[in-house]
């Protein structure tokens, strides 16, 4: 196994805010092993950009760390003050946000955004900066670099804009790359050739790579390894392959089931209901009120994390031996289908 | 393949658009642009059936919508709802009237024989002049290139020069760069890293201490009493933490104090490390200015000379051409005084008059008829026919946020379609709206509320139910399940299939998803660039897709599957490659039993041959 980069211990965040105090993540634990990409899959409000924005040390003030740690280079990032955060974001951590439109800089060129980067994080002198910058907007494919670093943004397409937030996020040589929804503002076309260029310098730079999204089909084709949230906890966690041929929880099937494949006909098998309210989080199992599969003891009781292999782990009562055997969604039934089709 | 039931009456059609164009004028003066936003766009929906336009964001699928539900007027074309025509463009017909304008003008000039002549020999000048204008125009860029090609000697030199100056700038800003590194590196050298670290250690400890004692401090719960012991507690804690501390780095301290050089030492380096980078830089500088002034000036008289020559050529050139059209009018001149002067007796005159008005007559009627089809276009546009009609059609907007008026309540918002139609009585509106409320799935006490309380699922219900009010037999969804999580989009998307089948509803649905569009739809438009590339039954379209760029989306759909995705091949879509559209005009063509692809007569031809090659039955 690859040296472990980032580990994150039984995190807790929560938010004051004025209805009470709001559990965005409630004890999440993983490792970000080198030169890998992570998946977080969730609906919005499952604590994914959350947990993401404690590892920039970039939380709102109302924030309130609960307990846990986040370890990175022998240092508890949760720990850290803010003058030291400095030598880490952006230089060792770097983040790519959701929106292209709204993360630069209307009024200053790109090409100056990055070098911007360069000048400040490694005190390069300009000219060098300069060069340094369009080396950079060639790499991530922008064609004629000279003439477009002295451009604005609203001189680019969304797809364009997302390659100089990536040259940006890349400017200083960072070892993580944290991407939170990358491709969610993009079009079709735009959005494969974004996750390529992502894939090409994850190999050509040995990058990290925490990959945030709520759609899976996006996920199958980045991440090496998975972690599916919900209401503030991990629910599954495994090897790619694991996760998309042998799901183990309820809420990895519902999310599988929910997108249209080639043999969906006229229903979708939608969740139904919305996520519970963090302000008051249930008892038992989060999932409990939109789980088909739900048993009493999940109303009661919160399920621990029940080991199926040595990488592929699932939170649900399930997979404890006393539970009774379920029949498995169409869906997941047809995906170990196709997969079983190919090893023969 | 469909396990669905097809519940599409294919003999009733609910929406026509033909020829729907839409323009925008972009800018003024000489930056006036015409943007053909839907150019050309003709297609059918047929009575309960879902048909989706798919393409990426500047395609015109939006524009298109929003020009049926007229919040665009329409540029050229028209659209019928239920077979009662809403929407008419009328751009072509001021186009006529200017056409037949300026025939009318030639026409009654060619009734006196003198000038139908000397109009003949007009034609023919102003043929031969716009041929040497043609070369006079190209004049100036043939001109142009010469003076770079004579100018490139000055060029070369500057770009040289250029070119040694930034080199200089770089080695400098290098060795000054190198020079900072190594100074930092000296002063660390000459500090005591130990020292450092546990100061670093220190200062967390401190922060920490300090963060729990402003949380006791605030603290309501606990007496005073309680809250002073435990900040004793904490104070000596902290105490011996820092003790422990101190002890814990004291040998290292102590150890690495050795390695720390003496502050003269540092001193010294430095000094050494200055003079060793100023001697760097002032060799640089002599380098660079060595091979400055190696680089050798070029003659500025011959090109100086060469210019002028070139000035020359071209003047004499002009002056040419232009005593030519000076010749070709003259000559012109001289034939139309040759031209027997004819003073037109009395009943030609009236022959001629007789005429002109029979021209004129000719010409007025045929304005006035353009005029009153206008006038019709913008008479249906306007009639109360085409309000009533319309009311059967309603807009599902995409973004559930800024679609909502956040100061309006969920039953002002949805009761307001009903309250400006005016026909329903204020107690029935809102037993209407609690009633849709449910349909939608959303509880009626949610009417009181504002949009801010809701998730983005439930807004986008509320837009629904906002559409549903109006019992419409056509609803447009301008991409409702864009901005939504998978989850809920699932949940919105079975939502429409319920209206759909309980209701009898037809939509077109707008989309940039294919994945979503494949289930949800029974036919699919493709559009590219304001254009319908290919328009084919959902199952047809995604198994004999024939136009490149529909192949290159279907390309880029992710798949929830790691095996498949290894093997996914994105393919690349570029008009300019693929297409050779200079000669061989294209058409919207149809390849199979409904299944239109745009293409010209050769792409057609190969693309019939691989529709045979995939299809082999079809073609028996």
């Amino acid at each position: 196994m690859a040296e472990k980069i980032i580990e994150v211990k039984d995190l807790a965040i929560s938010f004051k805010t004025q209805y009470g105090i709001l559990q965005a993540i409630r004890g999440v634990s993983f490792d970000l092993h080198k030169g890998e990409t992570l998946a977080i899959v969730g609906e919005s409000g499952s604590g994914k950009s959350v947990t993401s924005r404690a590892i920039m040390g970039l939380l709102a003030g109302n924030a309130i760390y609960e307990g846990g740690s986040i370890m990175y280079q022998g240092r508890d990032l949760t720990q850290l003050p803010e003058e030291l955060f400095h030598e880490i974001r952006g230089s060792k951590i770097s983040m790519i946000f959701q929106d292209p439109m709204s993360s630069l800089n209307p009024i200053i060129p790109v090409g100056k955004q990055i070098a911007e980067a360069l000048i400040f994080k490694m005190g390069m002198p300009k000219e060098m900066a300069k060069k340094r910058a369009i080396e950079l907007m060639t790499l991530v494919g922008i064609p004629e670099a000279e003439k477009r670093y002295s451009q604005y943004p609203f001189q680019f397409s969304g797809g364009m804009r997302q390659r100089i937030v990536i040259s940006i996020a890349l400017a200083n040589d960072a070892e993580v790359l944290i991407c939170d929804e990358p491709t969610t503002a993009l079009d079709v076309t735009i959005q494969g050739q974004i996750l390529e260029l992502i894939n090409k310098l994850k190999e050509e730079r040995g990058l990290s790579i925490i990959f945030i999204t709520h759609d899976l089909g996006v996920v199958a084709n980045m991440a090496d390894r998975i972690a599916v949230m919900y209401a503030g906890k991990i629910v599954e966690y495994g090897q790619s392959e694991e996760v998309f041929y042998n799901p183990k929880h309820p809420y990895t099937w519902a999310l599988l089931s929910s997108m249209p494949n080639l043999a969906t006909s006229n229903r979708l098998d939608a969740i139904q209901g919305t996520p519970p309210n963090m302000i008051f989080p249930p008892k038992g199992d989060a999932f409990a009120p939109r789980n088909q599969y739900a048993m009493a003891i999940d109303f009661e009781e919160q399920p621990p994390m029940f080991k199926v292999s040595d990488t592929h782990y699932a939170a649900t009562w399930l997979l404890h031996p006393d539970a009774p055997k379920v029949e498995l969604p169409d869906a997941v039934k047809r995906l170990q289908e196709l997969r079983g089709s190919v090893k023969k | 393949m469909s396990k669905r039931k097809s519940i599409v009456d294919y003999s009733q059609k609910v929406l026509e658009v033909k020829n729907l164009k839409k323009y925008f004028r972009v800018g003024v003066g000489r930056n006036k642009l015409i943007v053909p936003a839907v150019d050309d766009v003709t297609f059918d929906v047929y009575k309960r059936e879902v048909f989706g336009l798919v393409g990426e964001s500047g395609s015109g699928k939006t524009t298109t919508g929003r020009t049926i539900i007229k919040l665009y007027e329409a540029t050229e074309g028209t659209v019928k709802l239920n077979d009662v025509t809403i929407a008419n463009g009328y751009a072509n017909h001021i186009e006529n009237i200017k056409k037949i304008k300026k025939q009318r003008k030639l026409d009654v000039k060619k009734l006196d024989p003198r000038h139908a002549q000397i109009i003949k020999l007009e034609e023919k000048l102003d043929q031969d002049i716009a041929l040497i204008n043609y070369d006079l125009a190209h004049l100036p860029e043939l001109q142009k290139e010469e003076l770079t090609q004579a100018n490139e000697p000055i060029f070369e030199h500057r770009k040289k020069l250029y070119e040694l100056k930034t080199q200089f700038k770089l080695d400098a800003e290098a060795v000054i760069f190198q020079y900072k590194l190594d100074k930092r590196d000296i002063h660390l050298k000459a500090q005591n890293k130990a020292k450092i670290e546990l100061k670093h250690e220190l200062d967390i400890l401190k922060t920490n201490y300090e963060r729990k004692v402003d949380g006791l401090k605030d603290s309501a719960a606990l007496s005073k009493e309680e809250i002073k012991k435990r900040l004793a507690e904490l104070k000596s804690t902290y105490e011996q933490d820092v003790a422990a501390l101190n002890n814990k780095y004291q040998s290292e301290v102590e150890s690495s104090e050795a390695e720390v050089i003496s502050k003269k030492d540092a001193k010294q380096q430095l000094k050494a490390l200055k003079s060793e980078t100023s001697k760097q830089l002032a060799d640089i500088k002599a380098q660079y200015l060595k091979a400055r002034n190696e680089i050798k000036r070029p003659d500025l008289e011959t090109v100086k000379a060469k210019r002028a020559e070139i000035h020359n050529k071209y003047k004499e050139k002009r002056a040419g051409l232009n005593a030519k059209i000076k010749s070709l009018k003259e000559a012109f001149n001289a034939e139309v005084k040759a031209i027997p002067k004819h003073m037109p007796s009395v009943d030609e005159k009236l022959a001629m008059k007789e005429k002109a008005k029979l021209i004129d007559l000719k010409a007025k009627e045929d304005i006035k008829l353009e005029k009153s089809k206008i006038e019709a276009a913008k008479r249906i546009n306007r009639s109360k026919d085409t309000l009533v009609a319309s009311r059967k059609m309603q807009m599902i907007f995409q973004d559930p946020i800024s679609s909502l008026n956040p100061r309006m309540t969920v039953r002002e918002i949805i009761a307001e379609g009903l309250i400006i139609q005016g026909q329903t009585p204020e107690d029935e509106i809102s037993k209407l709206v609690d009633e849709v409320l449910e349909i939608v799935g959303l509880a009626p006490e949610y009417a009181t509320r504002y949009p801010h309380e809701f998730s983005g699922g439930q807004r986008q219900r509320i837009g629904i139910a906002r559409a549903l009010i109006m019992n419409p037999n056509f609803i447009i969804a301008d991409e409702p399940i864009s901005a939504l999580d998978v989850s809920i989009r699932a949940q919105v998307l079975n939502l429409l299939t319920n209206l759909k089948e309980k209701l009898g509803l037809t939509m077109l649905f707008i989309a940039h998803d294919l994945s979503v569009v494949r289930f949800f739809c029974d036919r699919i438009a493709v559009m590219y660039n304001g254009k319908i590339v290919e328009l084919a039954s959902s199952e047809e379209l995604f198994n004999n897709p024939m136009h490149p760029y529909t192949i290159s989306l279907l390309s880029a759909i992710p798949q929830p599957d790691p095996d498949y995705e290894k093997g996914r091949k994105r393919i690349h879509y570029n008009p300019r490659q693929e297409h050779d559209y200079r000669m061989d005009k294209p058409s919207l063509r149809e390849i199979a039993d409904g299944h239109m692809v745009y293409a010209n007569d050769k792409e057609f031809e190969a693309m019939k041959k691989t529709y045979a090659k995939n299809n082999p039955k079809s073609k028996a």
